[in-house]
């Protein structure tokens, strides 16, 4: 197991390669100039073609790459071409905020879906069984972004009862309290389509398992229902949902940009997103180099998880 | 429960807006509301909710900051030497009062002696002429360093030839030593020198305002807003408001300063948080904000509430189609005649915009007194524009687009695909005007960046909308339609001039009476007409909703808050 990881942790090194690679040149090859902020419309062509040399602006790509990719290696991820702060420190402010909201939604989808689905499962055709596979059906076909203006109207203009916006009251000192009562909404929101699509898994794959013979014999054994469910069924059960977790794990932290936007939580999706707006390269740049990695971590951690869950997935 | 079905409903067309690009047209024209008339004595205390859409860029700096709500920030807390007032006068704020001598070309401010900075240090004469010589520094990059060449040793000094030592030149540093076109008198008494009169210097260059050189002196000039500025943030600064407390991407938090030369606030904090605009709506609607600005679109949802005060008024901004007049076939001012005739610019104002636009008849803007609609004023005719076309040799093709000499009348618009939905929305309905002429217009959406370096750096364009923002109220057009502007990077992106203009503009300058300037505009604007190098949509108007329980809030365009030390809150 341990060679295992460390097989695909070295494998990681040429698919990070490559992949930062692909972003430099994309990156690059964007239409617009991002210097046009540096230096402002009216700067002195001359002034301005010295500064770019200065900087390097202006040597060819691959040097440009290899002079950004041996900065990267010694830790240094650059400076914001726009406001001239460090690449490190802006993704310092903002992977905490990220972590929490993405670790909150997680752990909401998760505490919600498993449940329900074993639910909707064990009682196929009930009226909770319906009401669930609606809920989910509604929960994957509404857009993010229509969900959490849905849940800012209700919940936020109407009852009030919960702030729309920031991550803790401006002014006030911090508490843990004041920074749940903001975490709601967007949790809550970033939650509900994975959380949708966790109940489906969840059904299905048990109802699945339940066909299966073992279940049978644990039930023929006379074993309660409980036991059946909760320790024969669901631990295979599961593996379908952990794959999807896996994967969605880097999704939920790299792709809440529509989420952070709307309840302006100054995450990575938010720092993405204004990165893009101002074509500030090392941004860009770190952050999906960032999210890239999250990805085959992701995707890691469900391989690893497979093989604890599942005792027939062995990794040599 | 009606109004908040109203509004829901309301929301949701906004958002079906946002998310299917949906047009809204023919919006029934809405009432502008009064705000009331403010009762009692004005009460200390409170906080002011505002909204930013988007995190501000990082220069607070006066002199570095190059983006709105960078500028939002700086405006409270930094005094200028004059700022506008309610009508668009200059009044003196840290300058009691100045004046031009009888040759035009020596313009002396007076400091008021009880200016102070935050610290309750006084604002001198020497922090006028650092400031203004940070702007010219050679090491100096940012927006500002533009429209100085009139100065007296400005050429010397930017080029680092005259001024300060070579070291300090080199290394970015500024000193408080007097130049030739710029020096204090005394402690209270600043002077800036032209070589030749230039009556827009006033308002179109003092208006930027002096930061404390006991601090900014050991700091180079090309680090100032930077990351590395002590000062950015939480400045020694001048204006109504210090920062308490920012948090970058989240808000910002200014309390009142005790020391403000017009007098203490009456309002103890402002708040200014960043919100996606797509939650505005909500927001006021709950009091958490007390004014916002809106899009047409939008009006009706806060028209709903009760609590809240609409306010309409024509803005500095106009919205044009910069037309290419160096190469394709818009370089025929023919062709540029033909499409101004074909445009329906009242149906653009009254569909599009609902009604919420003020046409403008040539380059001057109505807001200014140098405006007139004595001139040509392109009212729609299509039979006209079909009539100069053929005259100019485009004749229809078989499928109704004209050919000249073989080549199609084909025309590229691009047109920025984010920021505005109106102007997004007028490129298709330009599509169907031209092409009822028998013009094709290809549309090309763009966002800003690509926009920029396609359109001001490139001029790979026949057609190009966008939106202009006067600096100032003055009707010099320096910076947009003379050849100086021409430059890739520059404004003046149709590169059109002509001797005329530019003879024109330069006598508009050299005299500080009013009503030889009036004339002088006029028959520029009357040229300008005839050679049209872009033609103008509308002015368009500010809408901002605001809360009742804001008092005394009399918005001018951009300066929404200009009168802040008076504003007040109800409890």
């Amino acid at each position: 197991m341990v060679k295992f990881i460390l097989r695909r942790l070295i494998q990681m090194i040429p698919i990070l390669l490559g992949v930062s690679i692909v972003l430099f040149v994309i990156v690059h090859s964007v239409p617009g100039d991002p210097y046009a902020y540096l230096f402002g419309p009216r700067i002195d062509p001359t002034l301005r073609d010295r500064l770019m040399e200065e900087q390097g602006f202006n040597d060819p790509l691959p040097v440009q790459y290899v002079r950004w990719l041996s900065a990267t290696l010694q830790g240094n991820l650059g400076y914001s071409t726009r406001s001239g702060r460090a690449v490190a420190d802006l993704m310092a402010e903002r992977i905490p905020n990220t972590l929490i909201l993405a670790g909150a939604a997680f752990f909401i989808s998760i505490i919600v879906s498993i449940p329900l689905g074993v639910l909707s499962a064990t009682r196929q055709y009930s009226f909770l069984d319906y009401a669930a596979t609606a809920f989910a059906f509604a929960g994957i076909s509404l857009p993010s972004f229509f969900a959490a203006l849905v849940l800012i109207y209700i919940f936020a203009v109407q009852l009030r009862w919960f702030p729309m916006n920031q991550i803790t009251t401006p002014g006030a000192p911090f508490s843990v309290l004041d920074l749940l009562h903001h975490l709601v909404l967007p949790a809550t929101a970033l939650a509900l389509r994975d959380m949708a699509a966790y109940v489906r898994y969840t059904r299905s794959s048990m109802l699945e398992v339940l066909r299966q013979d073992y279940i049978r014999t644990a039930r023929a054994k006379g074993l309660s229902e409980r036991v059946v469910i909760y320790k024969h069924a669901l631990r295979n059960g599961l593996i379908p949902v952990v794959t999807m977790a896996g994967i969605n794990l880097p999704v939920l932290l790299g792709g809440a940009v529509v989420t952070e936007r709307l309840f302006t939580w100054s995450g990575m999706g938010l720092l993405t997103f204004e990165a893009i707006g101002n074509r500030d390269y090392h941004i860009l740049m770190a952050v999906n180099l960032f999210f890239a990695m999250l990805v085959i971590l992701g995707n890691l951690a469900a391989d690893v998880i497979y093989a604890l869950i599942d005792p027939r997935i062995r990794y040599a | 429960m009606k109004r908040n079905v109203t509004l829901l409903a309301a929301a949701v067309v906004v958002l079906l807006a946002v998310v299917f690009g949906a047009r809204l047209l023919n919006r029934p024209a809405p009432t502008t509301g009064n705000p009331p008339a403010s009762a009692g004595e004005p009460r200390q205390g409170g906080t002011l909710n505002l909204a930013m859409w988007n995190k501000p860029a990082g220069a607070l700096n006066p002199i570095v900051v190059d983006d709105t709500y960078g500028e939002n920030l700086q405006q409270l807390m930094y005094a200028k030497l004059w700022e506008y007032d309610g009508e668009f006068k200059p009044e003196g704020v840290l300058a009691t009062h100045w004046e031009w001598d009888e040759t035009n070309t020596k313009l002396t401010f007076h400091l008021n002696p009880e200016a102070k900075f935050f610290d309750g240090t006084p604002v001198t004469a020497k922090d006028v002429v650092f400031t203004y010589k940070a702007i010219w520094h050679p090491r100096y990059v940012g927006p500002r360093d533009a429209g100085w060449d009139d100065v007296k040793g400005y050429a010397e000094y930017s080029q680092g030839i005259k001024g300060e030592t070579p070291e300090n030149f080199a290394d970015g540093f500024v000193t408080t030593d007097d130049i030739e076109g710029l020096y204090a008198v005394d402690e209270h008494t600043v002077v800036f020198e032209l070589n030749q009169p230039n009556a827009a210097f006033l308002e179109n260059q003092i208006v930027y305002a002096p930061v404390d050189s006991s601090k900014y002196k050991d700091i180079p000039v090309q680090d100032w807003g930077r990351p590395g500025d002590p000062y950015n943030i939480y400045p020694n600064g001048t204006g109504p408001y210090k920062m308490e407390e920012y948090v970058e991407g989240q808000y910002a938090l200014l309390v009142a300063n005790e020391n403000y030369v017009k007098g203490r606030p009456n309002i103890d904090r402002v708040l200014y948080r960043i919100i996606s605009p797509d939650v505005a709506v909500g927001e006021m609607q709950i009091g958490n904000l007390d004014f916002v600005e809106l899009s047409p679109a939008e009006l009706a949802s806060y028209q709903a509430m009760d609590h809240v005060a609409i306010h309409e008024f024509p803005d500095l901004v106009f919205q044009h189609m910069v037309y290419n007049t160096v190469e394709g076939p818009t370089s025929d001012v023919r062709v540029r005649h033909a499409i101004n005739y074909a445009i329906d610019r009242q149906a653009i104002i009254d569909n599009l915009l609902g009604g919420h636009g003020s046409t403008m008849y040539g380059p001057v803007h109505p807001l200014t007194w140098a405006y007139t609609e004595d001139l040509e004023k392109y009212e729609y005719n299509p039979d006209k524009a079909r009539q100069i076309l053929d005259e100019a040799g485009w004749i229809p093709g078989p499928d109704g687009i004209r050919v000249k000499n073989g080549q199609r009348l084909h025309l590229r618009l691009i047109y920025p695909n984010e920021g505005n939905p109106v102007r997004q929305a007028t490129a298709p309905v330009v599509q169907q005007f031209l092409k009822d002429v028998g013009i094709e217009v290809e549309l090309i959406g763009l966002d800003w960046p690509s926009l920029q370096q396609r359109a001001q750096y490139e001029f790979d364009f026949d057609l190009y909308f966008i939106g202009f923002q006067l600096s100032s109220a003055d009707p010099d057009p320096t910076g947009l339609w003379d050849k100086a502007s021409t430059v890739p990077g520059g404004f003046n992106t149709s590169r059109w001039w002509t001797e005329k203009s530019e003879e024109l503009i330069a006598k508009g300058k050299a005299t500080s009476s009013v009503e030889e300037r009036t004339a002088i505009y006029h028959e520029w604007a009357k040229h300008w007409a005839e050679e049209s190098p872009s033609y103008i949509f509308y002015a368009t108007n500010t809408i901002l909703a605001a809360n009742e329980r804001l008092q005394g809030f009399k918005p001018i365009p951009r300066e929404y808050l200009w009168n802040i030390e008076d504003l007040w809150l109800l409890e």
